[in-house]
């Protein structure tokens, strides 16, 4: 079960700070990042990816906090979403299991090799008086079908973040050659 | 490409109703400004505006995308006194609940251009409010920004709402 375990900041890095990553060799779900220092500002989780199951088109890539067992309890999101031919947005609210914070990726049924691309932004998941917002950019083209997808997702949660997951829709492996690295985002003096 | 902390300000039990960073330095390429906010108006949802150089003048204007769950819009505006903020929770929106907003604020320093800004933003209540915006708002002046103002309109932000600077540096030497 890949679940990584943080390093410290160097200081030889600027105001992003690779703290783990890895690029699978086998299909597997969900990718677990634990122990994240508390120490940043922010974080910033960046997935290439392409999930296998249920023969789709898309899947969604999920994020959930502070669990080992994905969970969509107490989150909530709004998403805005264009397919190359129309425009739409939708809303996810305490929906569990199957989303978080999240976007979509190419599924199995989608031409081989193609990956999309996700970036969550986490602002101040070290506070301990604040729920947690997450800013989530996504996109993936297909060759004739495509997504572009911005989603703003809220963990109703004041606790730390010390554990990251990706998930993904209907816990489906993700194919090998998906990464996954997360960034810490220094502020000053830290 | 690099990125570097230029300065960072949390908002005290007290709030505030803007935030100033000057002196901003003229060694990076680009600016990044990240906004953690809620507003304390007696509203649902309560606005913010972005200024340069201490010009409050309607020199500004704006455009953007959203959506709110079940609809997608746009707008505009033209000759407005200041960049498009971060709308955010307000008081009477359920508690400990703030916006994220990440600015990119591109070749700030120029003196040649006017300056063009892209802003990613959101919130979500956790109830039956959230929306998420792309926007774009420019300001006519060819001056480098020298120094940046976040106002929480009129009102004031929440305690714990934090603005974060950063400048982004093309070079390949470190420390910018």
């Amino acid at each position: 079960m890949p679940i990584f375990t943080a390093a410290s900041a160097g200081t030889e890095h600027g105001a992003i700070v690779p703290i783990a990553s890895t690029r699978l060799t086998s299909q597997y779900s969900p990718i677990t990042f634990i122990n994240i220092p508390q120490t940043y500002q922010d974080l910033m989780v960046v997935v290439t990816a392409r999930i296998n199951g249920y023969q789709q088109q898309t899947m969604a890539v999920n994020m959930y906090f502070n669990t080992l067992v994905q969970s969509a309890a107490g989150w909530s999101s709004t998403r805005l979403i264009s397919d190359g031919y129309s425009v739409s947005s939708n809303r996810t609210l305490q929906s569990g299991p199957t989303y978080g914070a999240y976007s979509n990726a190419p599924g199995s049924l989608s031409a081989p090799n193609t990956f999309g691309s996700v970036v969550f932004h986490v602002l101040n998941y070290a506070n301990s008086s604040t729920y947690k917002t997450v800013l989530v950019k996504g996109s993936f083209d297909l060759n004739g079908y495509g997504g572009t997808e911005l989603n703003v997702g809220t963990f109703a949660s004041t606790a730390p973040i010390t554990i990251v997951q990706i998930g993904s829709g209907y816990g489906m492996p993700y194919f090998e050659g998906s990464t996954f690295t997360l960034y810490g985002v220094r502020s000053v003096g830290q | 490409m690099s990125m570097y902390p230029i300065a960072t300000q949390t908002v005290g039990s007290g709030g505030a109703t803007s935030v100033t960073f000057i002196g901003i330095p003229q060694n990076f390429t680009h600016l990044q400004f990240r906004v953690f906010a809620r507003s304390q108006a007696s509203a649902a949802v309560y606005y913010s505006q972005l200024n340069f150089n201490g010009d409050n003048g309607n020199n500004y204007s704006w455009h953007f995308l959203n959506a709110g769950g079940a609809s997608v819009g746009g707008g505009n505006s033209t000759n407005v006194g200041g960049a498009i903020g971060v709308n955010m929770p307000a008081a009477t929106e359920s508690a400990n609940i703030f916006a994220v907003g990440i600015y990119d604020i591109l070749d700030y320093s120029n003196t040649t251009k006017n300056k063009v800004v892209k802003c990613f933003e959101g919130h979500d209540s956790n109830n039956s409010n959230g929306e998420v915006f792309i926007i774009s708002s420019a300001w006519y002046n060819t001056a480098a920004i020298i120094s940046l103002n976040f106002s929480a309109s009129g009102s004031s932000f929440a305690p714990g709402s934090r603005f974060d600077l950063y400048g982004i540096s093309t070079a390949s030497a470190t420390g910018a």
